[in-house]
Parts: structure tokens; sequence; C-alpha cells
């Protein structure tokens, strides 16, 4: 849709700007071409049996496994939050907003080891609840939850900070002209202000996947590193990886490497809908 | 459905919007709300659309049914971006609860007739953004609209959209409402749009009302110096009051309206084509040098300067009488005001 527009002028003599590229091509090539395709070169440098084999192998599909699902419920549990939080920080003025508006920011600020720890602090078999926790047979540390909490804390603020401007940006005027069309609050929300921050929201849900996949810090202090139960692909990778089994641990990582990849491309795609006033649509 | 307003007053923060505005609208009037910004003119029709609460006072519908509609039509139309032109005047009729929901089948009929209705027959799958301003005010009025309203409000329904489209859309506007009677009210700060528009024009200034009246009575008898100065060009000069004259620099004008007492400080207003211009000194004239003289354009504007002060007037004359009086820059004239009215004089 966009025009083409004249030509910038250019003032900078040619050996300059080829430099300059080069340099920049350089650079992107050493830090990030040259890594990737070494993974992917790793991954099948004992051929297509062997990489196959790796990812079949019990405790690497169980990492897959508990990835997905760790994945899963953390961003529903942040997308149900972030709706909330960008929702109120978007749409309201009150008194402690900008308190709330840096609390989201904090998981971002602190060490995801830092989170894990934190969470043992509270959930581990010395911890304030762990003894009680044990008692009951409710396993938090060393399991599951343990794990969907560290990495729910660590992406906790990719939604409410990708929908808040959005929702901030519609204003006030389209829900009101719903309400005075008759809306309760509950279909204006639903008809209005989610379908006019969708892609905001899709964009959110994205890098907070992207994110809780590759979660590794907050994950390694709180799983116990059980193979096979509660360790996640990121910590699979580690420990083949530390006991020189490279293929195989580069073929998972080619895994996390390709979820990168398609993430990248859906942030893209997503974003320049999100840019767009609006949806197009052939009459 | 007729509407009274009861002494309503309302603060924002440390700004009074609306001071103890008392205000009837009979059932099926076009009233215009008419004032700068800042008047509280807004807040008053965001107050009737229950958009706004007042912190005192009370707005009551009166003879409407139950549950009343109202419809309201925002300055930035307000449509829902993600939804077409037909979605979007669909939405009223679709958030009713299930009971009272039509069949699908008669939403789309009647959306369907609004739309041909404000001449957007053909617009119903396109995306507002792809509409210009004034087709998008229409799809505006008709999402308003379709839902039946017993009153229609509108937030300066056409301050978005550039001059041409301004004023037909406004005759179109009056048009619609002698079609359907609703009554309405509509917020403005373009006076001739008030004036050519409304049956009845509620002048706002600083939470107050100014005046309240029909258009030929603010045009005519404006009841302040405000009113006077916002509805339509105006000269002011200003005096002292003396035997009931006002008395500017040695002259003595006669007064139309005077409520003053003498030696009272006084401004005068008088419109530029109340302003007759004579060669000779007369009774109750004011001598006056001639600055510029605007030829083109159906009267011509002579740009005056009082001798005693150098107050600027404008006078307008019809073009037979520049040809009589044959009229020359640097010039000097004696001004003679066919009406003056005269208010305390005061800083505005």
């Amino acid at each position: 849709m966009s025009e083409r527009r004249p030509v910038l002028t250019r003032t900078e003599p040619r050996a300059v700007r080829v430099t300059a590229i080069l340099l920049a091509l350089a650079f992107l090539g050493f830090f990030l071409v040259i890594p990737l395709a070494a993974v992917f070169f790793e991954a099948l440098a004992q051929g297509w049996r062997v990489y196959l084999a790796a990812l079949r192998e019990p405790e690497a599909w169980a990492a897959i496994r508990l990835t997905l699902t760790a994945t899963a419920a953390a961003v529903l549990i942040n997308t149900s939050f972030g709706l909330a939080a960008a929702w109120l920080l978007g749409k309201f003025q009150f008194p402690g907003r900008r308190l709330l508006a840096t609390l989201i920011d904090i998981p971002f600020a602190v060490s995801p080891v830092v989170a894990g720890l934190m969470f043992m602090l509270i959930f581990g078999a010395k911890g304030w609840l762990g003894p009680w926790l044990i008692d009951r047979d409710i396993r938090i540390a060393f399991a599951l939850p343990g794990i969907v909490l560290a990495t729910t804390f660590v992406t906790f603020p990719f939604v409410a900070r990708e929908l808040a401007p959005v929702f901030q940006a519609q204003g006030g005027e389209q829900e009101e002209a719903a309400r005075m069309l008759g809306a309760s609050g509950w279909q204006t929300f639903w008809r209005v202000s989610l379908p006019g921050a969708r892609w905001g929201l899709a964009y959110g849900v994205i890098l907070c996947s992207a994110r809780a996949m590759g979660e590794f810090g907050a994950v390694s202090v709180v799983s116990g590193h059980i193979r096979g139960v509660t360790n996640t692909l990121p910590l699979h990778i580690e420990a083949l990886y530390n006991e020189y089994q490279f293929s195989a641990a580069f073929a998972c990582a080619s895994l996390l490497c390709l979820t990168a990849l398609i993430t990248v491309g859906l942030k893209a795609w997503v974003g320049r809908r999100k840019a767009e006033p609006g949806p197009r649509s052939a009459p | 459905m007729s509407i009274e307003l009861d002494n309503i007053s309302k603060r924002f923060g440390a700004f009074t919007a609306l001071d103890q505005v008392n205000l009837g609208i009979p059932d099926g009037q076009l009233v215009a709300l008419l004032g700068p910004s800042g008047s509280g003119k807004t807040t008053l029709l965001r107050i009737l659309a229950g958009l706004e609460v007042p912190d005192r006072g009370e707005a009551r519908f009166i003879g409407g049914r139950a549950g009343h509609r109202v419809g309201f039509v925002f300055q930035h139309y307000a449509l829902f971006k993600h939804m077409s032109v037909f979605e979007n005047v669909a939405f009223g009729l679709s958030v009713r609860p299930r009971r009272e929901r039509l069949p699908r089948a008669a939403i789309r009929a009647k959306v369907r007739a609004i739309l041909e209705t404000v001449q957007l027959g053909w617009a119903g799958p396109r995306m507002p953004d792809q509409l210009s301003g004034g087709q998008r005010q229409r799809v505006a009025l008709a999402r308003a609209l379709v839902i039946e309203p017993e009153v229609l409000l509108l937030d300066e329904p056409f301050g978005a959209l550039d001059t041409q489209v301004r004023k037909e859309l406004r005759r179109w506007l009056r048009r619609l409402h002698d079609q359907t009677g609703v009554t309405s009210v509509f917020v403005t700060h373009d006076q001739e749009e008030a004036l050519e528009v409304a049956d009845r024009i509620v002048v706002l200034n600083r939470g107050r009302i100014e005046q309240d009246g029909s258009p030929l009575e603010v045009y005519e008898k404006p009841a302040s110096a405000f009113v006077y100065q916002f509805l339509g060009q105006v000269n002011r000069v200003r005096g002292h009051m003396r035997d009931g004259n006002l008395e500017i620099g040695g002259a003595s004008l006669s007064v139309t309206s005077a409520t003053l007492e003498d030696g009272d400080a006084a401004a005068a207003f008088l419109r530029p084509h109340d302003l007759q211009v004579s060669l000779a000194p007369v009774q109750g004239s004011l001598p006056a040098l001639i600055r510029h003289i605007h030829l083109a354009g159906p009267h011509a504007r002579v740009y005056l300067e009082a001798l005693h002060d150098a107050t600027e007037l404008e006078a307008h004359l019809s073009q037979e009488e520049m040809g009589r009086l044959q009229l020359k820059p640097g010039q000097t004239i004696y001004a003679l005001p066919r009406r003056l009215d005269v208010f305390p004089d005061y800083v505005i």
C-alpha cells in the first residue's frame, strides 16, 4: 500500500556506504547466521537417523512435552492477567496506576535465577510454605507447578506491556459509542475493545510463548533436573551437552532454533498487521 | 420526549464546567448549544447522554418509554474501526438482549434502509478507513438513528469536516430532523451553523447560559455583550452615558436600548451593516478616517479609524451606496449608527 518515495539524497561517498554495509553484514553473519547454521550443521553431522533418534528418545520427548505444557500454561495465565492489567492501565486513571505499571516490569529487571531462588524460598522443602505443602502431599518445587510458576513469572510482562499502549491509543470514544448504543460492559469489551486490539494481543502472546519456551535460569532452579520428569527442553540440552552427547544436544537445540525462527516470522507478520490502521477486507 | 435540566453544576478539579444551569427542551425541537471552547456545552451534552454525572442537579427525560434510547454522534465519529460499515450500523441492534432482538433478516433490512437514507447504500461492506470524513459522519449518524432514539445528541458533528461538506451536511441534518421529528440537541462553536440549523439557540459562556432563544432573537436582540460579540461580526466603541446618550470624544450618539445610569462607563456594540457613512457631519455621528476599502464580495467593506481614539470600525455598504459616496482611503467621514446597544463596560 505504501507509495514509492523518491530515494533519499545520498551524501556519503560510495566507499563509506560499501564499508558500512559490509561491516553490518559481517557482524550479522558472525553473531547470527554462523551460530545458527552451526547448530543445524552439528545436529545433522551424523545424519538424519541419529538426529531423529535423538528427538524420539523418551527423555527428549518428555522434555518437549513438558516445555510445551509449561509454555501453554504460562501463556494462558499471562494472557488472562495481561488483558486485565492492560485494560486497567490503558483505559483508566487511578491512584497507583504508575506503581502498577512499574510492578509489571519487575520480572524484566530481576535475574531469572533470582526469580527461581525466590520460589524455592517459598515452596522449597525448607521454604516458608514447603513443609506445610509436603505434609499435605502437594508438590510445587521440583514439579510441574513450580516450573509453570517460574516460567509465568519470567514472561509475566509481555502481554500486558504490548496491550496497554494499544488500549490506551484506542481512547475511550469507541467504548462510549458502544455504551450509547446499548451494549453492556461485557459486550463492549468482547466486541469493541478487544477486537480493536487483537493484533497487539497476538504480538504479546507470540513474544510470551517464545520467551517461555526458551526459559532456562528460573526453571533450572525450581525443576530439580529430574531426567524425563522435570527437565524442560533447555535443561535437557544442557544435560546432554555436559555429557558430551553433542549430536543429541544440537538436535534438541535445533528444535528450539526452529521455533525461534517461526516466532520471528510470525512476529514480523503480526507486526505489519498491527501497524495498519485497520484490517483490509475486500468489499 | 422532552428534557428538563434542573440546576445542573459540574466541576472538573478547579475548573467549573457548568454552574447552575436550567434548561427545558420540548419534544421535537432541534436545539443548538453554542459557545466557545470551555463554555461547558460539551459537558452539558454528555450529562444529557449519561456519559457524565453532574455534581449537583438532575437531568430528566419526560414522556419517553421505559429504558429510553439516546442516540449520540461524536465529533470524531468513533466508528468501530475493525467492523465494516454494515456491522457498525447493525451494532446497536445486535447487542440487544435476546428477547428484544430482531431476527437477523429484519436487522439486515433495517440497516440497509438506514444506509439508503444517509445515501450510503453502497458502502455496507467497506471499512471505515476507506471512507471520507463526511461519509464517516453519515455512518455515525446512521448508527445512532437505527436504534430509533427518542433523543439525538450530536457533539460538534461537523467540526472535523471541511467547509463545503459541512454546509451540505448541516442542511441535510435539518431536512432529516424535519422528517423524523426526533428531539435533537447539537453542540457547536460555529454561530453560522447554529443560526442556520437550529430552532433554538442556547448560548453558553463559562458554564452559564447567556441567552436562550430563537436564532432571530439571539442575533437581533443579544442579551449580553458576550452574545453580541460571539454571534456575528461586531464593532465595539467605548464611552460614557450622559442624558441617555453615549458620549464618545465629544460626539453624542443616540442609543437604542439603554439600561445604564448617567456617568456609567459603557461599551456600545453595533453590527457593520448598521453603520452608515455620511460625508458631512450629522447629529449623533462619529468622525472617522477611512483606512482601507475592500470592494470584492456582495457588499463593500470599509475599514475606519475613529478620530478621537483610533478605535477600529468596520462598515458594510452596498455597492450602490459606494458608487454614490465615491469614498477614498485617507478621507474623513462621519459614521452614523443605525442602532447602538450599550452594555456595562467590562473586559470580556
